[in-house]
């Protein structure tokens, strides 16, 4: 595909690549959701993220695993600023974006995307595919029409689609298809990153390589980086760079995806990585699954000390008393007492 | 049902050809005491297969007085021993919530619990496993495999996670725009798959115990429309191997010794590894 950045490359994300530094660093960032039960109940909060902190290099991609529930979603919604952090700082291209006005965010929101879940849900069926990917582009105000109708026919393109689909409406796609649509819109304003919050768990094995594929070519050749948030364990080791994984609002570690698939350090790790399943009899039949007792607690009453004590095999008592901090141990970082 | 016998344990219980009323009457009371009691199915969705408002007890002893005709308290009894079974902590205390007080996994074991409370001889499983995470879906395969085992029954688990097959399956039939395209045992499929949509799964999923990532390989294309089925093969058009014949004549089935066998036209005469041909 042509590279074309004529339309929609801002001063800023030209000179972006150039100084070195991570593209996203987050740092202590915390979203709380306040509950109330009744009138005169005590307000309570439910700590969706609580103190996460990590940062993706230029043309990279860090993978976020977890179980559901455990705050992934939230996570990349905070980084984006659909959701208003509780407290933290994002630093975005050298810029704190916790701290943008609405200029300063819709120019923050040119460089930064979102590709959704859901292909079904997150495309309106009332727009036909052209108003769908032309869209952004309006609401920026970039180039002519004309150009802008030129954009679209060439982001078809590059997401596989054919440009006379561009008079079709949603209904009249495949899920894969629709998910190709979605790439392409968030494509639009030429961002430089892109939150990928599970956008291939809505599809058929099929066409989940298709889309993977996808993203890694356009990764490369628009030197984007990713934010790639899943629970398929092994599509986020094929994709990322670098993982983390999530337990009830914490990271609990992060590493270079190979590394951390073939050792995990944190027992949750390593549970969480014993319970994916090999697509051979064989190797199935042969490896250990750790079994984890009891279920994830609540995130409105979290337990004292570290998050995972209450199933962790391993727990002492210093677990139930202290919070882990998220600490280098050689390679990576993990936060766990005994590590 | 348009045509076609279903033999369960040597016995036909399809409805094809029934003519009369009567027929149709007397062999829906038969199924009446097969479903749930001889045949038994678990769903894909635990959220939406149990009643929100009714407590787990009332659900679990529904069909053990229904099918086994015994009192409350003895339908009781046994309740809590099928959630022993499965492993679900204080049963007694459990019986007596409502399903939006367990969570994901624990709602399916309630479901296996259901589903096992007439002994059944077979057990569909339609994607148990899909709405649950990684750590209990590890627990749920783990406990139907042990069922399967301790109880003598048989079990059918439609996948579309290969992974999910490979631990949990003995024999794997492989399914493509309504037909079988391939089948044999574990080994067989993926260790010497022989269909091109069977390589073609294969090799757009990720081993994770591999250590470095291979290629992905997708399957171009989506899959047909059954309003207009394919004259020939259904998989033609995202197949890698398609020849002319292909597109016009439904590929014959070829053998593999005993229990392999696959429907493509690429194994037809070829004599070479063993293959007889029906069509």
């Amino acid at each position: 595909m042509t590279t074309d950045h004529a339309i929609g490359t801002a001063p800023e994300a030209a000179k972006a690549p150039a100084n070195g530094g991570p593209i996203l660093e987050v740092k202590n960032l915390k979203r709380y959701f306040d509950v109330t039960k009744g009138v005169f109940a005590k307000p309570l909060s439910v700590k969706a993220v609580d103190d996460v902190s990590f940062s993706i290099q230029h043309g990279q991609t860090l993978g976020l695993v977890g179980e559901s529930g455990c705050g992934k979603t939230t996570l990349g919604r905070t980084v984006v600023k659909i959701y208003e952090p509780t407290g933290g700082t994002v630093h975005f291209m050298g810029e704190d974006v916790t701290k943008l006005d609405a200029g300063g965010l819709r120019r923050f929101r040119k460089n930064m995307q979102m590709i959704f879940q859901d292909p079904y849900a997150s495309l309106n069926p009332r727009m036909t595919v052209g108003e769908i990917i032309r869209e952004p582009m309006d609401i920026h105000g970039l180039g002519t029409s004309r150009d802008r109708e030129e954009r679209v026919q060439e982001l078809l393109r590059t997401v596989g689609l054919k440009p006379d689909h561009i008079r079709r409406f949603p209904h009249e796609f495949s899920g894969g298809q629709r998910q190709r649509i979605g790439i392409a819109r968030t494509l639009a304003l030429n961002p430089r990153f892109i939150v990928c919050d599970e956008p291939i768990s809505a599809l058929d094995v099929s066409i989940q390589a298709q889309i993977i594929n996808l993203l890694e070519r356009l990764r490369d050749e628009l030197k984007l980086s990713y934010l790639f948030i899943a629970h398929d364990l092994s599509m986020v080791k094929h994709i990322s760079h670098r993982t983390s994984v999530m337990y009830l609002g914490h990271i609990v570690e992060t590493a270079e995806s190979l590394a951390l698939y073939k050792t995990p350090a944190h027992p949750y790790s390593q549970a969480l990585l014993s319970a994916v399943l090999s697509p051979d009899p064989d190797k199935a039949a042969r490896k250990k699954r750790i079994l984890l007792q009891g279920e994830i607690p609540s995130p409105m009453n979290p337990p004292p000390g570290c998050p995972f004590s209450t199933r962790c095999p391993m727990a002492r008592k210093i677990c139930t008393e202290a919070i882990p901090e998220l600490r280098q141990v050689g390679d990576r970082e993990v936060a766990c007492h005994l590590v | 049902m348009k045509s076609g016998e279903i033999l369960f344990d040597g016995r036909n219980i399809s409805a094809a050809g029934l003519k009369t009323n009567h027929e149709r009457k007397s062999h829906e009371r038969m199924m009446r005491g097969i479903r749930a009691k001889e045949i038994a199915m678990i769903f894909q969705d635990p959220m939406t297969f149990l009643n929100p408002v009714l407590r787990i007890d009332t659900q679990m002893t529904e069909s053990i007085m229904l099918h086994q005709k015994v009192s409350r308290a003895e339908a009781r009894a046994k309740a809590v021993e099928l959630m022993k079974l499965v492993s679900i902590p204080s049963p007694e205390h459990r019986l007596k919530q409502y399903p939006f007080e367990f969570s994901g996994g624990m709602r399916q074991r309630i479901i296996i619990a259901i589903a096992l409370s007439c002994n059944p001889k077979l057990i569909i499983a339609d994607e148990p496993t899909t709405a649950l995470d990684v750590t209990s879906q590890a627990q749920i395969l783990e406990l139907l495999v042990e069922l399967r085992r301790k109880i003598d029954m048989s079990i059918i688990m439609i996948s579309h996670d290969l992974g999910v097959v490979a631990f949990s399956c003995s024999r794997v039939i492989i399914m493509y725009g309504g037909k079988i395209v391939e089948q044999g045992t574990n080994r067989d499929i993926f260790h010497h798959p022989k269909h091109p949509y069977t390589w073609g799964l294969l090799n757009s999923i990720n081993d994770p115990e591999d250590e470095r990532g291979k290629e992905l390989i997708p399957i171009p294309g989506s899959p047909p429309d059954l309003l207009r089925p394919p004259e020939g093969c259904a998989f033609v058009d995202r197949c890698a191997k398609a020849m002319v014949v292909c597109k016009r004549v439904p590929p014959p089935t070829s053998h593999f010794g005993e229990k392999h066998s696959c429907s493509c036209w690429l194994y037809y005469q070829k004599g070479g590894e063993g293959a007889t041909h029906d069509n």
